[in-house]
C-alpha cells in the first residue's frame, strides 16, 4: 500500500525537500531509519538483559 | 528556598521567556505565526519536539513512579523510535509537500470539510483537557512542598507562558524550549551526581542495582501477555505504537514543531535525533527514581513523603501520627542493617549469610511498606480529600534536603521549564487549529493576513484561559503522569484511525471515514467506562489500539455498504 493524497505541485520549498541526509555515515534515510531501528532493538536488549541479570 | 534559588528561579524563566519574545520580534504574516520563521535546524526542532512532549511530569513524578514501581514504565516508550520512523517517511513528507499549516488541513483535502473538523475537534477536546492538567501538575506538587498558594502558582506560571505564546507565536515558543530543555538537562544531570555522591561510600554501583533489583524495582522488560498488567512489552509496542504514532504525526501540538524547519532533512534529523534519544532519557529518569529507592534504604525516608499534608493530619491527631512514624523509623533502621550485613556478606561471598541477611531485609521492607499503607489509611481517615499517593513528593524531597542552595532553583526552574514548554507547544497548537481550521474555514473565509494572526493571537489567550480555569477548578486524577495518558489514550486511536486511512486506503471516502470515526469513538467511550474497575478492566495504552483498529474497520466496512447501495 502506499500513502495516497493529493499532491501539490512541486515549489521552491519542494526542491529543497529533495536533500539527501547530509551525514557521513547515512547517506540514504533507508539507512538513518535502520541504524534508528537498531538502535532502539539494542536498548531493548540491555533493558531485557538488566532486568533478568538484577530481578 | 533561599533568595539565591529564588533569584536562579525567577531569573531562569523571565529572562527565557524574553529572549523568545525578542527573537520573535519583527515577524510578519500568518505563517510566521504559525509555522515561525522556516529557519529552524534539526537541533531546535529536536529539541522542541522532545520539550513538548515532556511536560513537568517526566521530570517531578517519573523519579517517583521509579521509586514506586521500578524501570517498568519505559515500556512505554518502546514504540517511540519505530512511530517515529513512520512519521518521518510517511506522515512529515506529506505535511510539507502540502504546505499545511495544521495535520487536519490535510484530512480536509484528501477527504471533506467534516473529517477535517472531527480531526480538529478530537484535538482541541482532548488537548484542551490536557492543557489544564499539565498547568495544574506541577502546581499542586511544589505549592504543596513550598506552602505557596496553589492558584498564584497556577496563574503565575499560566500567564507568563500565555504571554510569550500570544505575543510571540510559534517561533517565540521554538526559542524558549530550546532553552527550557537545556535548563531541564542541566538540572537533571545535576541531580543525578549528586544523587550518586550521596550514596554510602562502600556501596557500588553494582550492588545499588542489586539492592533495587531485590525489592523488584529493576523491571524494565516484561513479555507477559497479560492484558491487565499496565506495562509490558506488548502493551507498549502494540498500544503504545499507537499512542506515540498518533501523537507525533496527527497532534498539531508536535506537527507544528517539526513541519515549521528549514528543510524536510531538518525536521527528519530533527524527528530521528528524539527517536534515538527518547528511550535512554526516560531510562535514566526512572533510574534516578530507583536509585533514589536505594538512596532510602541507608537513610531514613519520611513515612509519607507529602510532608506537608502529613503535618497538617499530625497536628490535628499527633499522637497516632507520631507513634507510625516511630514505628516506621524503627523497621526502616532493621531494614537498613539487614541490607548492611547482607551486602558485607556478598562482599564477603558468603552465600549463606547473604541469604539470610537478604530474606530479613526483604522481610523488614513488607513490614515498612505494611506502615506505610496504614500512615496512608490514617491520613485519609483525617482528611478523606488527602492525596493518598505521594510518589509525585519523591524526587522534590529530595532536593530540598540533600541539594545545595542555587542548585534547588535551578531544578524548581527545570520543573517550571517543563511545564511552560510543553504548555507553550499546546496553547500555540490549540490557537493555530481554532483559527485555521475553524474560523479561517468556517467563520471568515476571505480576509488578510494580519486579520488572521490577530485570530491566532485571540485563540490562543483563550485556550491559555480555558486551560487556566481547568486548572483552578478542576478536581484532577490523583497520579497525574497517568490522568495525562488515559486521557490521550481515549482519543489517540481514533484520531490515527482517520489519518490511516487518509495515507493508506485510497478508496475509502470521506463519509464513510466520519462515521466510521464517530461508531469507533463511541465504541472506546463505552469499553472504557463499562470496564472501569472491573475485574476485565485493560491498561489503557491499548485503548490506542482498538481505537484505530475500530475507525479502520468501520471506516472499510461502511464504505464497502455504500458502494454495494450505488451498484
Amino acid at each position: 500500500m502506499k500513502p495516497s493524497g493529493t499532491p501539490a505541485p512541486p515549489g521552491p520549498e519542494h526542491r529543497v525537500d529533495q536533500e539527501g541526509t547530509g551525514l557521513p555515515l547515512f547517506r540514504t534515510w533507508r539507512a538513518v531509519y535502520w541504524f534508528v531501528f537498531a538502535a532502539f532493538a539494542a536498548w531493548v536488549i540491555l533493558l531485557a538483559a538488566l532486568t533478568r541479570a538484577f530481578s | 528556598m533561599n533568595p539565591l534559588d529564588y533569584l536562579v528561579l525567577f531569573g531562569t524563566m523571565l529572562a527565557i521567556a524574553a529572549y523568545g519574545l525578542w527573537r520573535a520580534r519583527g515577524q510578519r504574516g500568518l505563517s510566521g505565526y504559525i509555522r515561525g520563521s522556516g529557519s529552524s535546524g534539526w537541533v531546535t526542532i529536536g529539541l522542541s519536539v522532545m520539550a513538548t512532549q515532556a511536560s513537568a511530569v517526566t521530570f517531578l513524578s517519573m523519579p517517583g513512579q521509579g521509586y514506586e514501581d521500578g524501570l517498568t514504565f519505559v515500556q512505554n516508550y518502546f514504540a517511540m523510535p519505530l512511530a517515529l520512523i513512520i512519521v518521518a517517511a510517511v506522515f512529515l513528507p506529506m505535511f510539507r509537500r502540502l504546505n499545511v499549516y495544521t495535520a487536519y488541513e490535510f484530512l480536509g483535502r484528501r477527504f471533506d470539510a467534516k473529517t477535517r473538523l472531527l480531526g480538529a475537534g478530537l484535538f482541541l477536546l482532548q488537548r484542551g483537557l490536557g492543557a489544564g492538567i499539565t498547568i495544574y501538575a506541577p502546581a499542586i506538587v511544589l505549592s504543596t512542598v513550598f506552602g505557596w498558594p496553589l492558584n498564584l502558582t497556577i496563574i503565575f506560571s499560566g500567564l507568563l507562558v500565555i504571554i510569550y505564546t500570544v505575543i510571540g507565536g510559534n517561533e517565540a515558543v521554538s526559542v524558549t524550549q530550546k532553552y527550557q530543555i537545556m535548563v531541564i538537562f542541566g538540572g537533571m544531570v545535576t541531580a543525578f551526581v549528586i544523587l550518586l555522591a550521596r550514596m554510602p561510600a562502600q556501596l557500588t554501583f553494582t550492588d545499588a542495582l542489586t539492592v533495587a533489583g531485590t525489592f523488584h524495582k529493576m523491571n524494565a522488560v516484561d513479555f507477559s501477555p497479560d492484558l491487565h498488567k499496565r506495562y509490558t512489552f506488548w502493551s507498549g509496542m502494540f498500544g503504545g505504537m499507537c499512542l506515540m504514532l498518533s501523537y507525533f504525526g496527527t497532534d498539531q501540538s508536535q506537527v507544528q514543531r517539526y513541519i515549521s524547519g528549514a528543510s524536510l532533512r531538518e525536521c527528519k534529523l530533527g524527528l530521528m535525533f528524539n527517536a534515538l534519544c527518547k528511550i535512554p532519557m526516560q531510562f535514566l529518569i526512572l533510574l534516578l527514581g530507583v536509585l533514589l529507592f536505594v538512596f532510602y534504604q541507608f537513610e531514613a525516608p519520611p513515612v509519607f513523603f507529602n510532608q506537608s499534608s502529613w503535618q497538617a493530619a499530625a497536628a490535628r491527631d499527633g499522637g497516632k501520627f507520631h507513634a507510625l512514624e516511630q514505628k516506621f523509623a524503627a523497621v526502616c533502621a532493621e531494614k537498613e542493617q539487614s541490607i548492611r550485613a547482607w551486602l558485607d556478606a556478598r562482599h564477603r561471598n558468603d552465600s549463606s549469610a547473604e541469604t539470610a541477611a537478604r530474606a530479613q531485609a526483604l522481610a523488614a521492607h513488607d513490614r515498612s511498606e505494611a506502615i506505610r499503607g496504614e500512615a496512608r489509611a490514617a491520613l485519609h481517615d483525617a482528611d478523606a480529600h488527602a492525596q493518598k499517593n505521594d510518589g509525585d513528593y519523591v524526587f522534590i524531597t529530595f532536593i530540598l534536603a540533600h541539594l545545595p542552595h542555587g542548585v534547588i532553583g535551578l531544578l524548581v526552574a527545570a520543573f517550571f521549564a517543563a511545564a511552560l514548554s510543553s504548555k507553550a507547544g499546546e496553547l500555540s497548537a490549540l490557537g493555530s487549529t481554532t483559527s485555521v481550521d475553524f474560523y479561517r474555514h468556517l467563520v471568515k473565509r476571505q480576509a488578510d493576513d494580519a486579520h488572521y494572526v490577530k485570530a491566532s493571537k485571540w485563540f490562543t489567550a483563550f485556550w491559555g484561559v480555558v486551560a487556566l480555569g481547568f486548572a483552578l477548578f478542576a478536581n484532577l486524577a490523583e497520579n497525574l503522569i497517568q490522568a495525562v495518558n488515559i486521557v490521550g489514550s481515549v482519543f489517540y486511536g481514533v484520531v490515527l484511525g482517520l489519518f490511516l486511512v487518509a495515507f493508506f486506503i485510497k478508496w475509502v471516502r470521506g463519509t464513510a471515514v466520519f462515521w466510521g470515526a464517530l461508531l469507533a469513538q463511541a465504541l472506546v467511550f463505552c469499553l472504557y467506562f463499562s470496564l472501569k474497575n472491573t475485574p476485565y478492566e485493560i491498561s489503557y495504552l491499548w485503548y490506542n489500539l482498538v481505537g484505530c483498529a475500530a475507525c479502520l474497520l468501520f471506516s472499510l466496512v461502511i464504505q464497502a455498504l455504500d458502494f454495494k447501495t450505488k451498484e
